[in-house]
Order: C-alpha cells, then structure tokens, then sequence
C-alpha cells in the first residue's frame, strides 16, 4: 500500500516539475525570441557613437528613442542617466539612475554614479531620525529589487510546499527526517513574507517622482497667481500626487506640500515585481 | 510713489485745523468753544488716549567706532507724574540727554499726550549692542519698551556720521538765492558729468520761509528721469537752511540715478503744488484769533523746477581689462568657504562677495578661474542693497558648489573682479584671498588609502554600458504570464498530497474497508499477471485463488476450505443475487475437478478466465450495494 502511494506521489511531483520547467523555459523562451528591432538596435549605436564622441544630448536623445519605442532595461537607464549627467541634465540625470537602481540594485556603477549625481542636487532632504536598526534594514531592503523580494519568497513557497507534501507523503520513518528540516523551511518562508511586505511597504513609501526642472516654485494651488510656499531644484526627490491641467500635486514631508508645473517634474515608473 | 508731507508732530494740528475748516461759519464757533474746554481740562496732564507706550527709536542701526547716533525716546499715553525714562548702561556706549518736548494733540476725537526725551549716543569700540528696555514709572506700574539693537562697525569702515533722516538739525548756510513768495522748489543733480551706470543724485527740495504758513502739500509729480535707472534714497528730510540771511524749512527727496546710455541727458521738471494760508476778507469774530491758523483760506501755489542736463560719457574701450562684466562703482571683494574641510564627491560652496557703492543690481560675474581638481556648479546669487550718505551701497553674494574631484589639499587660485572706478576714472581690478581646502578621501573608496596603499584621486560618473541591446526586454503589461501562474503548482500538489494522507490515514483506522476497497484492483492485477498459455490445472487454480481472495476481502473471512452451503449463506447474507452466487460455486467446483483431476472439461480453462473479469465486475457492484459496500 504504500509503495504504491509513494509512487503516485512521485508521479504527481515530476509532472509538477515538468510543468514548471516547461512554462519557465516557455518563458525565456519568449523572452529570448523577442528580438530587438533593427531601429532600436541602430539608435542604440547612434548612442554609444554619440557618447564617445562627447556629443551628449544627442546621445541623451537617442537613448530616449529607445526606451518611447517600448523597450527598457536597468542598463538602458543607467547610459540614460549618464549622458543626462554629461548634458547638463542634472534632474533627468537622477531621474534615469534612480529608475536603474530601482530595478538593479545591486549593479555597483548604477550605485557608484547615482551617488555622483545625487551630490550634486542642491537640495538637502533632512535626515530622518531613524534608529540605527531601521536605517539597516532599510540599507538592506535597497539591496533587492521587487522582484528579488518576490523571486526569494516563490523560492521559500516552493521548497516548503515540497517539503510539506513529502512529509505527508512519506511513511513514518522518512517523516522523521523531513520534520527536521521542514521547520527552518517554514521558517524561511515566513522571513521571506516579511521580508516581501516590508519591501511591499518601502516601495509604496518611496519617493515617486523627481524635480527635472533647474528650479522650480512650489505654489499653494495649481495657478500661477498662488503664493509660492518654497523653491525645490533639479534633483530632488518628491512625492507626487493628484494632476490637474498642466499642474502636479507635490510634497516634501508632512508639512511642505504645493504645486508645480507638470513639466517640472517627472514620475518614477511602476515597480516591475514580476519574478 | 514719493509723497512730500508737512513737518512731524504737524499732522495732528493740520487735522484739527481740517476739522475746522469743514465746518460752517455758526458751527465753527460751537466746536472752537468745545475744544476749548477740552484743551483746558485737559491740560493738567489727562491721560484720556490709548494705554501707555514707550517708542525707542535710534536714526540709525549701523555706525562706526567713535560716532554718535541719536535717540529718542517717546512717552505716549503716560501721566505728568510719570518718571523720567531709565536707560540701562551700555559697556561701549555713552548716553547723554539732550533735551525734551511735549506734544498734544487730538487724533480721531481723541486727546493725545506724547513727551520726547532725545539722547545722544557715543559709541566707543566696535561691536553689536542691544539698548534697552527702558523702563518708565507711572503711578507705581513699571513700563518697559522694546529693546533696540545697535550695530558699531570698526572706526572708518562704516558710514560716516551724516543728517539723520526725518528729523531736523541746524540751520546751515546754503549757496544760493532765495525766491519771491518765500516758498519755492528746485532739483539738484551731483555730478553734473557721469559715466554710464555712475551714481548720479538727484534732489528735489521744497523751500517755505519760516514766515510762510504752508498749510498743505499735494499733487507731487518727481522729475522725470528718462534713460536713468532710479533708485529711492530714502524718506524724506527735513532740515532748515539760511539764505541771503533768511531761514527755511527745507523738505527733501533724494533718487540715485544710473545712466543707462551715453550722450545728454535731462532731468526733470518736477511740480508740487503747495496751500498756503490766506487771510479772510470778513470780519473777525472773537475765536478768529484763538484758532487763526484753521480760520483762514488757502491758496492753491504751483512751483515747477527748472529740467537739469548732465553729460554721461561712454566707458573707455581703451585698457579695459579682461574679465569687465559691465561693473561701475567703489567696490571690495571677499571670498569664503563654508567649510574647512570636505571630502571627495561631496559638495561645499564658495562664496564671492562684491561690497561698496554703486549700482549693485548690476553688479557682474567675477572671473572665475579654472580650478583643477573641482567640479563648479553656479549656485545662484543674492543681492543686498542699503542707502547711506545718499549713495547706493550694498553688496552681492556669488555662490558656486564645488565637489572635488580628488583627494589631498587643493589650493583655489583667486578669483578677480573688474570694475570702472568713476572717481579715479580708471578700470580697476580686484583679487579675492586665495583660499584651500583639504579634501578627505570618498567614503567607501578605502579610506585616505587603500590596502594596497592606492589613493583615489578622483571622483566622476562611470562610463556607459555598452552592447547593451541583449539586455532590452519589451515594458511588458500587467498581469501575470503562464510562468508567475505555475507557482501556483505548490498548492496543487499540497492538495494532492493532503488527500493522499487523508486516506493512508482512513485506511490505517479501518482495515477491513482498507480491504474491501482494494479487492477488485488486486484481484484484476493478478487475473492481468495470469498468462494467456497456462495449462488449465494452473489456470483453474488461479482463477479460484482470485476469487476466493476477493471474496474472502469483502466477506471478512476465510472462503478457502468452507463448504458449499455455507458460502452459499455468506453471500445470500450479503445480498449478492442468485445467478452470481450460482456462478462462483460453478466456477469453484469447476477449477477443484480440473485441479484434481475429478472431471471438469479444461477446454474450458480460457473461457472460464475471460469470464472472470466480468464476474468481477457484476460482483463489485453487487457487494457495493449491499449494506456490506457502505462507506467504500
């Protein structure tokens, strides 16, 4: 009895297996296969050949022509950033890095030239008064994507679910082996479900959009007639909010709210947390 | 917009005698005799206005070492008991009293009392000073004013002492001629000639012979001042002067202008028109004289002043340094770094400040020089403006962030201001204090040196990436592809898996439906596993094996060895119809005389086992509708 219950578990485990190769290789696969067209390929050599050749908002352009044609990548954003910088592009420069570190967090030039540029922004957001633990933990969840974050809990859900099904599975015997190291992967699995909210939460908390404009005047309404409440200058990381004509709702904070001209600012893009 | 007004202390009085004049002849009587009596009761020192009040007031906030600046202090509101006011001392400055006036009036219906004390004060070192409070007693309550802030520069850095505005000062003798009707208005421009952007100061005065009763002033139209740049000296002045032996009070308002183009210029006319008093042709009455001033008519007198033309001259192409931004004035230069010490990559500003007189809006770019080692961002600029000694003085600030670039000491080359010096006629250049700063090693790029002893010395954005196309991916939609979707596999296979352990357990608790359950499937595998070719001994004995092992797991005992009759009742017992039963003991009875040879056609072996599945397939169904098949 059960030998045969042992077999049917194993069966219904290698077609679980077979699926998801088959799937996640169907989906490299897909993402293998979606070539580059050829107009994206030449604006990509315009770029570079641009760059070298120190002619950088032409570079800055062409790089721009790729990414309106629908293709992205953190490299994409990082040469962005790069040619912004050289342009004199100083909020379009933290624009695009901030946009790469956000999807490679851990690539050491995105992080090396983001901190370049971010040296450079006039504005000084006060420092917060975090504890020393929060401030870890938030240097720790910088070091991960989205993505990372979910990747690292489907891992964590899978290996405990495999755990957990083998456990019930087997006889009393294999059950003694399997309960040792079914804990710590259910234990895993719960960090990495922390791990993924506090992720969740940071990301939502995160500042949305950047100052692109050299300065611009933060105004109590959006017309040109409201009292300017403060000036905020190329760079500088802002919440976004509601958009009327021609206008963007921003703040700093708690206390300094207002708003500028929609082309004073740019909008982060949404946080890919596909795996 | 520029407004010439009476004296001070004079506003009071020319409101009472409006309120006059608007009356009519009868009622003009009523309200004299009214405020008559109201001037009489209040003279022993009513206090009917508002609650009391110390005003301190100095006629400047900014003087050098070894100057004197004035003091007033007025008493509003306080009783004739009330004490002198209390000073406290000042280490650095010395108070000396130099007199007191009372004044009363009637403001907006309303008796007002104020006294005066004026002070002088010496200041004797440099420094910031904060006069006061002064405290006054009246009536056993100590009053305190707010206190004053005073600011002595070095001797001869500052301004000089000068007529402090708003208040008078001696007569002086004054070049010039006085004009019939004894009031008059004239413009005075210093320097007659001036180059572009040079300071050029335009006075309009108002002359009254003090013998001239001036009741009103309106309609001031200043000179016009076309290809000037205009700027406000200031309010208006009042002082008195003598001139061909007689005195007048003399109203000023003063104007910096800076030329904007070459060439004549004129300036002016201006027009003020004054009321000046007249008597009535009636007959006086009894309080004629009591409130002449506000009794008589006025008359309305234009004064126009005569336009001035001044020469502005070009500045000289001919040895103009490199670097002139367009700058006219005297001016200084100070730099400064708001740190000491940086660190590389990290930004500090430099400050440049131009100070002195001119016209300080436009003020230029310094010369910035080329600093190795540092990257320069242009931090904006500030601009501060004040008036002393009629000239525009004034400062502003050039701010540049810097972010070096390596480590170690970097030695700032000076930066230079070019400017035209009016006075001197001649271009100028001017040089900051050369200044360093020790630059730290980057955070993170191993400390002042690494390891391996490598020092960074530099600090830039990294190249970009190349060949990058492989890593494009299309911005995909929303939504989850099929690869996201079978991570949902885990809980199928936990599902699974859960049924699984639900019937191992189920079957643990109950062996006998553990049985029952499993016979048709064993006794299937084992009728598969039964070769097609056996002999028909072999074939009959497993044919009786299967059917006594699935009866024996239904029935719950033992079938081997039983009689007829009494599977006969087994089965009867468990419903199981009569042509099945007939057939398991035909099929039995069939295989023990083929077996032992006691008859039995073994012909008969290959029919008999195609046969047997279907029994097994009628009895299954028999017995799981039979009170024994409940539960399986």
């Amino acid at each position: 009895m059960g030998t045969r219950t042992s077999a049917c578990a194993r069966r219904l485990a290698s077609s679980l297996l077979l699926l998801l190769v088959v799937c996640s290789l169907g989906d490299h696969g897909a993402r293998a296969a979606a070539a580059v067209p050829q107009r994206v390929a030449e604006s990509l050599q315009a770029a570079e050949q641009a760059y070298a050749q120190e002619r950088y908002s032409a570079a800055l352009a062409a790089y721009r022509e790729v990414l309106a044609s629908g293709w992205s990548s953190a490299s994409l954003y990082y040469n962005l950033g790069c040619a912004a910088q050289r342009a004199g592009r100083l909020g379009w420069a933290v624009a695009y890095l901030e946009e790469a570190r956000r999807r490679a967090p851990r690539d050491p030039d995105i992080r090396h030239n983001l901190r370049i540029v971010s040296g450079q922004v006039r504005d000084r957001r006060p420092p917060g008064d975090a504890s020393w633990v929060l401030e870890a933990l938030a240097a720790l969840l910088d070091a991960y994507a989205p993505a990372d974050a979910l990747r690292s809990t489907l891992a964590a859900f899978w290996l405990a679910a495999l755990l957990l099904a083998v456990h019930w599975l087997l006889g009393p015997r294999a059950r003694r082996i399997t309960r040792r190291v079914l804990a710590p992967a259910l234990g895993l699995l719960l960090i990495s479900l922390i791990g993924l909210a506090l992720k969740a939460y940071q990301v939502e908390s995160a500042p949305a959009g950047v100052v692109v404009a050299d300065e611009v005047e933060v105004r109590a309404g959006p017309r040109n007639e409201e009292t300017v409440q403060f000036v905020v200058h190329a760079g500088t990381l802002l919440d976004v909010g509601r958009s009327t004509e021609n206008w963007r709702e921003v703040w700093l904070g708690e206390e300094m709210r207002g708003w500028v001209p929609e082309s004073a600012v740019t909008e982060f893009s949404a946080p890919c947390w596909r795996p | 917009m520029h407004r010439l007004r009476m004296m001070r202390g004079g506003r009071g009085s020319c409101r009472l005698r409006r309120a006059c004049r608007s009356a009519a002849g009868p009622a003009r009587l009523v309200i004299g005799l009214a405020i008559a009596t109201l001037g009489i009761l209040a003279a022993p020192g009513s206090s009917w206005a508002d609650d009391p009040r110390i005003d301190l007031r100095l006629d400047r906030r900014q003087v050098p070492a070894r100057g004197r600046v004035e003091m007033s202090v007025t008493l509003e509101g306080f009783s004739r008991r009330a004490s002198k006011p209390e000073i406290p001392p000042v280490d650095g400055l010395s108070f000396h009293e130099l007199g007191r006036s009372s004044n009363i009036s009637w403001v907006n219906g309303r008796l007002s009392t104020s006294t005066t004390y004026t002070y002088a004060i010496t200041t004797h070192r440099a420094g910031s000073y904060t006069i006061g409070p002064v405290q006054v007693e009246d009536g056993g309550t100590l009053y305190r004013s707010e206190p004053l802030e005073l600011g002595v520069t070095a001797a001869g850095s500052g301004t000089a002492p000068g007529p402090p505005r708003g208040t008078s000062v001696p007569p002086r003798q004054e070049v010039g001629r006085g004009e019939p009707g004894g009031i008059f208005a004239r413009i005075l421009v210093e320097p007659r000639e001036a180059f572009v952007d040079q300071q050029v100061t335009l006075r309009f005065r108002l002359y009254q012979r003090e013998d001239v009763q001036l009741i009103d002033i309106s309609e001031f139209v200043p000179p016009t001042a076309e290809g000037f740049w205009r700027e406000s000296l200031g309010e208006q002045r009042d002082f008195r002067v003598e001139l061909e032996g007689e005195r007048y009070h003399v109203r000023e308002i003063a104007w910096a202008l800076f030329p904007t183009r070459a060439g004549e210029l004129t300036i002016g006319p201006g027009r003020v028109t004054c009321y000046l008093a007249a008597p009535r042709r009636e007959r006086r009455r009894f309080f004629s004289d009591f409130f002449d001033r506000g009794l008589l008519d006025r008359q309305a007198v234009p004064l126009d002043t005569e336009p001035q033309t001044i020469l502005v001259r070009a500045l000289s192409e001919e040895g103009r340094p490199e670097g002139f931004s367009g700058s006219v004035g005297r001016y200084a230069i100070e730099t400064r770094l708001d740190v000491a010490e940086a660190r590389q990559g990290e930004p500090f500003t430099l400050s440049v400040t131009i100070r002195g007189n001119g016209h300080i809006q436009t003020i230029g770019e310094p010369v910035w020089p080329a600093w190795e080692g540092l990257r320069v961002f242009d931090s904006g600029e500030a601009v501060s403006v004040s008036q002393a000694q009629d000239r525009v003085a004034g400062e502003k600030t050039f701010t540049r962030v810097l972010i070096a670039n390596r480590a170690g000491t970097i030695e700032l080359d000076p930066v230079r201001f070019v400017f035209f010096d009016p006075l001197a006629k001649r271009y100028r250049t001017i040089t900051g204090e050369p200044l360093s700063i020790a630059v730290k090693t980057a955070l993170g790029v191993g400390g002042e040196a690494g390891p391996s002893g490598i020092v960074s010395v530099g600090d830039d954005i990294l190249y970009i990436h190349s060949g990058i196309g492989a890593d494009l991916q299309p911005v995909r939609q929303r939504g989850l592809s099929a690869a996201v979707a079978v991570h949902g596999a885990p809980l199928l296979l936990l599902a699974a898996a859960a049924w699984v352990r639900r019937r191992r357990r189920a079957l643990e608790r109950n062996p006998q439906w553990s049985r029952r359950t499993r016979a048709l499937s064993g006794a299937r595998q084992a009728l598969a596993r039964l070769a097609g070719g056996a002999e028909a001994p072999r074939t009959a004995a497993v044919l009786a094996e299967i059917l006594e092992a699935y009866l024996s797991a239904w029935l719950g005992r033992a079938i081997r060895g039983s009689r007829r009759s009494e599977l006969r009742g087994m089965l009867r017992e468990a419903e199981i119809p009569e042509a099945e039963t007939d057939e398991i003991l035909g099929l039995l009875d069939w295989a023990e005389e083929v077996r032992f040879g006691a008859g039995g056609d073994p012909a008969e072996a290959p029919r008999r086992a195609a046969a047997m599945g279907d029994l097994l397939r009628r009895l299954e169904a028999a017995f799981r509708r039979s009170p024994l098949g409940s539960g399986v």
